[in-house]
């Protein structure tokens, strides 16, 4: 590269932009991002009893591919029609959602190898902690308070989304609808079709 | 005028035994022939003893056998003379005649058995000399060629002095010789059949128009004979003419029933429904017209057909181009709709990534989480490296994009994809526009292309369809009509024809007028008339009603039979008065010979077989025999036969035959 740029330099044709281009790593990829995103999940929901690994994957999943977010506030609230329309009323979705093109599939719970990595990232900042009888439910900290007040005031549209939940999601729900009905819904079906 | 003498006959029978038998002459037994002689000559002998037979053999030696009644391949003779004598096979049997026709003598031989029966030989030479007499002639007397070069007909027909003439038959435009059997039964009166009637032994096997009077007219050589030939000849030509004007109405009727026409004024008037009475000349006209009228649609019609059948051929192309055209836009479109998706997409994930990466610089700069000091799975203390890598990660070098870099990227991102997108959108339109376009062209050419096809299957084809039906009809009734007016046409030739006969016809009629009155003629009937009535008052014919005579006739129109127009002479009278009617005609007939001035063929001979078998009287017998005697010339024969006694008979020839194998 040094060399490259003598030669540049001789020329006198050295770049005026900094072609060094850094690693373009996205929100997504930021693991501060991540973790602030399920921090602000276990601020918002299960504050008491905490989330299991499963359903905090599920309910990251549906922030990060607001595309299904529509479909499961629906099968959610199905057998309650009045709350459905209640909560239908109350949800919008003011960014486009992004095409079926990119958006994820899974087979069984939308898990990302990185989730440990995040876990670890808050559970060795004290921002979490795992609780129950087998340490496997996680919930805030205090310290994690703290820091998802401040996460409140910039994740309005997740917050929001997950306020249309209460203060508790029922998890078997949860996970039949990510990993049973959306599933069936766009992706099983064609597979089927496919494979059968 | 040539006469013909009968001046002798021999015959010559020899049976198996070779033995010989014949005629003896009973003047001079010595000789085996029979002689006669000018004047009369009477052959008398008991019955069946041979009288006839030579009477026979005298008609079969001029070949005049069918008088008898026999056919061609019947002998006229008894079996004694052709198949059994005395118990014995005939083995050879012939018939020798001598004739003289006042200048000449010839001796004619003729078999009566044997394959060569139908030839004569004739020598120039009397009977006697016949073996002697080396120069002779064969004649075909029998059949066909009687009058050809090598025939007996044409020869004693030369000998006779008389000419050979063809006479109409029956068979309409045909004609026949008059033959020797035709003429015969005027001089020869056979035994049979020859005494019921004047000509009653005439043969009409030749198929002879009016042969009675024919052969009449043709010995008496009347100019009638010739007006006669123009009358038959007529006749013959209005039989055809009535053949032709039948043949003619069959055909017109034919026609005129097959059109449902009649004729007028010589035009064929058709009656058609559509059109009334019209002619058909001018109906054919009128079908023609309206026949290319149809034409003129049915091409017009059919070359539509075909400039359509070429225009939906270009349709269908072009339908075929568009469609591929419209596919091609479209898959171009739905590419373009998918780039623009997918750029959308991006765009969207730009702005997520943008509200993203604001929320991540955010919690940057209002959220900080505390660093880490220990290690979460040993929780031993963490300390930085001189070399500078990540103490967990081990990363040396490694820049992470910050929030604002990552924005900056985003929005020149951003930027770049939304030019992009607009250009694809504002590109997407034009597609679109033209895929419209492709989309309306497709649509109108399948209309149309459905339209034309519809029209020519439904209302043009139906239309052709019944133009050729009409036209098949017209063409069908124009073929009939002309058909028709041909084959009218046609009978022309039959109508000149008949047109043609009935000018012959009117000439025949002309000529027929100017020989009517022939001065000739009218004296040889006057003449013979009067020789008749003498002979018939000599012959003391009808005895005390002599009165009658005088009112006797003879007319053509009955075939020169006397009649009494208030008086049937022939059954009006006793049978014997019948035999004297017989021969006072046949003598006047000889006696008008014997007249020079009147130049008849008549050959001044009579043969009379047996009249006296006829109930003849002895007392007729006497004055015939008186009256002859009283003709002047000596230059005529009769032979006459009777079963009588020869007291009566004094001067004539009496030829008596006795014995039967004599």
């Amino acid at each position: 590269m040094n060399s490259f740029n003598k030669i540049l330099s001789r020329l006198n044709k050295i770049p005026n932009i900094n072609l060094d281009r850094p690693h373009y790593i996205q929100p997504e990829d930021s693991m501060t991002y991540r973790a602030s995103r399920i921090l602000l999940i276990l601020g918002c929901l299960n504050t008491v009893n905490g989330l299991s690994k499963e359903s905090l994957a599920c309910i990251d999943f549906l922030l990060k591919n607001p595309f299904y977010q529509c479909k499961f506030i629906f099968e959610y609230f199905k057998e309650t029609p009045n709350l459905l329309i209640k909560k239908w009323s109350e949800f919008s979705q003011e960014e486009l959602p992004e095409a079926n093109l990119n958006v994820m599939q899974y087979k069984n719970i939308p898990w990302d190898l990185r989730f440990n990595d995040i876990f670890m990232f808050l559970y060795s900042r004290k921002l979490i902690e795992f609780v129950g009888r087998e340490k496997k439910r996680a919930t805030i900290t205090k310290e994690g308070i703290k820091i998802y007040i401040s996460l409140s005031n910039i994740f309005i549209i997740e917050k929001k989304f997950i306020s249309i939940f209460g203060k508790r999601m029922q998890e078997e729900k949860l996970k039949e609808i990510i990993t049973e009905v959306i599933p069936d819904s766009y992706w099983r079906r064609n597979e089927k079709v496919i494979y059968q | 005028m040539k006469k013909l003498f009968i001046n002798k006959i021999k015959f010559n029978v020899i049976d198996e035994d070779n033995v010989t038998y014949g005629i003896r002459n009973p003047l001079d037994p010595n000789l085996d022939y029979l002689s006669f002689n000018k004047g009369v000559n009477v052959i008398y002998g008991e019955n069946s003893i041979g009288k006839s037979s030579i009477l026979t053999g005298i008609a079969y030696c001029l070949g005049g056998e069918r008088i008898f009644g026999v056919t061609s391949l019947q002998s006229p003779f008894k079996p004694e003379f052709n198949s059994l004598i005395n118990n014995k096979k005939v083995v050879d049997s012939s018939c020798l005649l001598e004739i003289n026709n006042g200048k000449e003598t010839i001796s004619i031989l003729r078999n009566i058995i044997g394959e060569n029966k139908n030839i004569c030989l004739v020598k120039y030479c009397e009977l006697e000399n016949f073996e002697k007499e080396k120069s002779f002639k064969k004649y075909i007397i029998k059949n066909k060629g009687v009058f050809s070069e090598d025939g007996f007909g044409k020869f004693l027909f030369d000998f006779l002095g008389w000419d050979i003439v063809q006479v109409p038959q029956f068979n309409e435009g045909e004609k026949s010789p008059l033959y020797i059997e035709n003429l015969l039964p005027l001089f020869f009166i056979e035994q049979k059949r020859g005494w019921s009637q004047i000509q009653s032994t005439q043969t009409t096997q030749y198929g002879i128009r009016d042969v009675k009077k024919v052969s009449f007219e043709y010995l008496l050589n009347l100019d009638l004979f010739k007006n006669h030939m123009i009358e038959l000849e007529e006749k013959s030509h209005q039989q055809k003419m009535s053949r032709l004007k039948l043949e003619l109405k069959i055909h017109q009727d034919e026609i005129l029933s097959d059109l449902n026409a009649q004729v007028k004024d010589e035009e064929i008037l058709v009656t058609k429904e559509e059109y009334g009475i019209i002619k058909a000349s001018s109906l054919i006209e009128t079908l023609e017209k309206e026949y290319d009228k149809l034409k003129e649609g049915f091409v017009y019609l059919e070359k539509q057909k075909s400039t359509n059948g070429d225009s939906n051929d270009a349709s269908r192309n072009e339908l075929l181009e568009i469609s591929s055209l419209r596919k091609l836009q479209f898959d171009k479109v739905k590419c373009l709709k998918q780039e623009i998706d997918v750029y959308e997409n991006n765009l969207q994930r730009i702005i997520i990534n943008k509200r993203k990466n604001n929320q991540l610089k955010k919690i940057n700069e209002i959220v900080s989480f505390p660093r880490i000091s220990f290690c979460p799975s040993c929780h031993s203390p963490l300390r930085l490296q001189d070399d500078d890598c990540c103490v967990l990660c081990g990363t040396k070098d490694f820049q992470i994009s910050s929030p604002e870099e990552n924005l900056a990227f985003l929005e020149d991102e951003e930027k770049s994809f939304k030019l992009i997108l607009q250009r694809k959108q504002d590109k997407l339109i034009l597609e679109e526009k033209s895929l419209k376009i492709l989309k309306n062209r497709e649509k109108s050419t399948k209309e149309e292309l459905d339209y034309r096809i519809k029209t020519y299957m439904g209302k043009d084809m139906e239309k052709m369809r019944q133009y050729s039906f009409k036209m098949d009809h017209l063409f069908k009734d124009i073929r009939r009509y002309k058909d028709a007016l041909n084959k009218w046409g046609g009978l022309d030739i039959t109508r000149e024809a008949i047109l043609e006969q009935e000018n012959i016809i009117g000439k025949y009629k002309s000529d027929i007028k100017k020989h009517v009155e022939s001065k000739e003629d009218n004296r040889k009937f006057n003449e013979f008339l009067r020789l008749f009535k003498e002979d018939l008052c000599s012959l003391g014919f009808l005895g005390d009603k002599k009165g009658i005579i005088n009112d006797i006739r003879l007319n053509k129109d009955y075939n020169y039979f006397p009649y009494v127009p208030t008086y049937d002479l022939y059954n009006g009278s006793s049978s014997s008065d019948n035999i004297r009617l017989m021969i006072a005609y046949h003598l006047s007939l000889m006696k008008l010979s014997l007249n020079s001035e009147f130049k008849v063929k008549f050959p001044s001979l009579l043969i009379f077989d047996e009249p006296q078998q006829q109930n003849l009287d002895k007392e007729t017998v006497i004055n015939l025999l008186s009256n002859l005697s009283s003709i002047a010339s000596d230059d005529w024969q009769i032979i006459l036969t009777t079963y009588r006694t020869k007291e009566y008979m004094s001067g004539t020839n009496l030829l008596e035959v006795g014995d039967k194998n004599g």
